[in-house]
């Protein structure tokens, strides 16, 4: 098969994992982000 | 007098065809109102750049003295040394972002990453129509449904076809009302485009405003070295507008400077329009694919909500996930116009606009993966 189509189903992947596993990451931080600076309500 | 008519007498028909170009877009930017800022410049700079002997580019005159052209000088400046262009332009478009609605609803994160997936699929169709793998990796990039990351990323790797991507990621981003909704119905059900999605948002405080933009730059980083410059300046754009004390230069971010850097970039693009690299079978396959790539990424984001929609208690609208490209804001009002067409008391556009920003951070990042994953190959 295409060595060009090939190496682009491996970028596909991984780029894929890549997103996913910043975007995970990034909802975690929200996340903590949004219990360590929760406001006071007056 | 024949120096009066030898300009008219040396235009290719390639030529001619890029002045039916340049007015097209000129047409689409006023009379169809299709990203007037980018494509009235690029439409114009098309037929600039195609004028015979045009003195926008680099001439050797007669007598061999070298007279030096505005557009080419700006393109080697602006894009080809260190892609400043459409860099800059990124401070002014973080500097617009608002995160509130993504940073009370995180979940729309996953959003973002799922609908960068027709970048891949469009990657894949590219190589399969034999182009090489850096020019697939540039032409995929028009899914990302983000202008200056396709500029930057077809530049950055050296593709012959810098011109074509950029025609083919605005004109489709200005597309998304007439691709998107069509791309949706195909994959979705009248029912599952009726679900109700309440909102809820939870208060997003100051400090986690402010920290947000830090953290994205530095884990993007980490994972993708590549992605620092795009994410960088999207989020410097962004700290400047959070940060509650540059309120000025946050305001010149949004406005003047992202008028002026969108101004240049549309003429600066213009010179990878010239006839002898534009006019050629392979733009419209570019054209083609990018139209794939668009609708792969709407496909990808509505049935990525599905699959959500078989673990979770509160149902998630499938089309919200469609809102997971960076065509900000378009995408999210499209969902939203979709959401109340179905049901009248359907409001989906603060969910929408949780993802539709989301798919701005996965844009980025996904440029930078591809060229971080690309380089192992080259």
């Amino acid at each position: 098969m295409n060595e060009v189509f090939l190496a682009t189903l491996d970028i596909m992947w991984k780029g894929m994992a890549g997103i996913f596993t910043v975007m995970i990451l990034l909802m975690g931080c929200v996340r903590l982000l949004a219990a360590l600076t929760k406001e006071k309500k007056d | 007098m024949e120096f009066l008519i030898s300009g008219a007498l040396s235009v290719t028909w390639q030529q001619l065809v890029m002045y039916a170009v340049g007015a097209l877009l000129i047409y689409l930017a006023i009379a169809k109102d299709f990203e007037p800022a980018l494509l009235l410049p690029m439409g114009f700079g098309a037929i600039l750049v195609n004028l015979p002997l045009s003195g926008v580019l680099n001439q050797m005159m007669a007598g061999g003295v070298a007279s030096n052209g505005i557009i080419e000088w700006l393109f080697k400046v602006g894009i080809g040394t260190s892609e400043a262009l459409p860099l800059l332009l990124f401070i002014g478009i973080g500097a617009m972002i608002d995160f509130g609605p993504l940073l009370s609803n995180p979940k729309m994160l996953l959003f973002g990453a799922a609908a960068q997936f027709g970048i891949f699929f469009a990657m894949a169709v590219a190589a399969l129509l034999g182009f090489s793998l850096k020019d697939a990796a540039s032409i995929g990039i028009i899914g990302a449904a983000d202008g200056p990351t396709a500029i930057l990323v077809s530049q950055v790797l050296h593709s012959g076809y810098t011109g074509a991507i950029a025609v083919a990621a605005y004109s489709y981003m200005a597309l998304v009302p007439i691709i998107q909704p069509a791309a949706i119905r195909l994959v979705t059900t009248k029912a599952e485009r009726r679900i109700r999605m309440r909102y809820n948002p939870a208060a997003v405080s100051r400090s986690a405003r402010i920290l947000f933009p830090i953290i994205v730059t530095i884990l993007a980083g980490l994972v993708a070295p590549m992605s620092v410059a795009l994410v960088g300046f999207l989020m410097f754009g962004n700290l400047i507008r959070e940060c509650g004390r540059l309120g000025s230069l946050s305001e010149t971010a949004q406005k003047e400077l992202a008028n002026l850097v969108t101004l240049l970039l549309g003429l600066t693009v213009s010179f990878s329009m010239r006839a002898e690299e534009f006019v050629r079978w392979q733009t419209l396959l570019i054209l083609g694919i990018g139209l794939i790539a668009f609708t792969f990424d709407t496909f990808a984001g509505v049935l990525f909500a599905k699959f959500l929609n078989l673990f979770t208690k509160n149902k998630i609208n499938p089309m919200v996930g469609a809102a997971g490209i960076s065509a900000f804001p378009m995408s999210a009002r499209v969902i939203q116009k979709m959401g109340l067409k179905e049901d009248p008391n359907n409001h989906l556009l603060m969910h929408a606009v949780g993802a539709n920003v989301a798919g701005q951070i996965g844009s980025v990042v996904a440029g930078g993966l591809v060229l971080s994953l690309i380089m192992r190959y080259l």
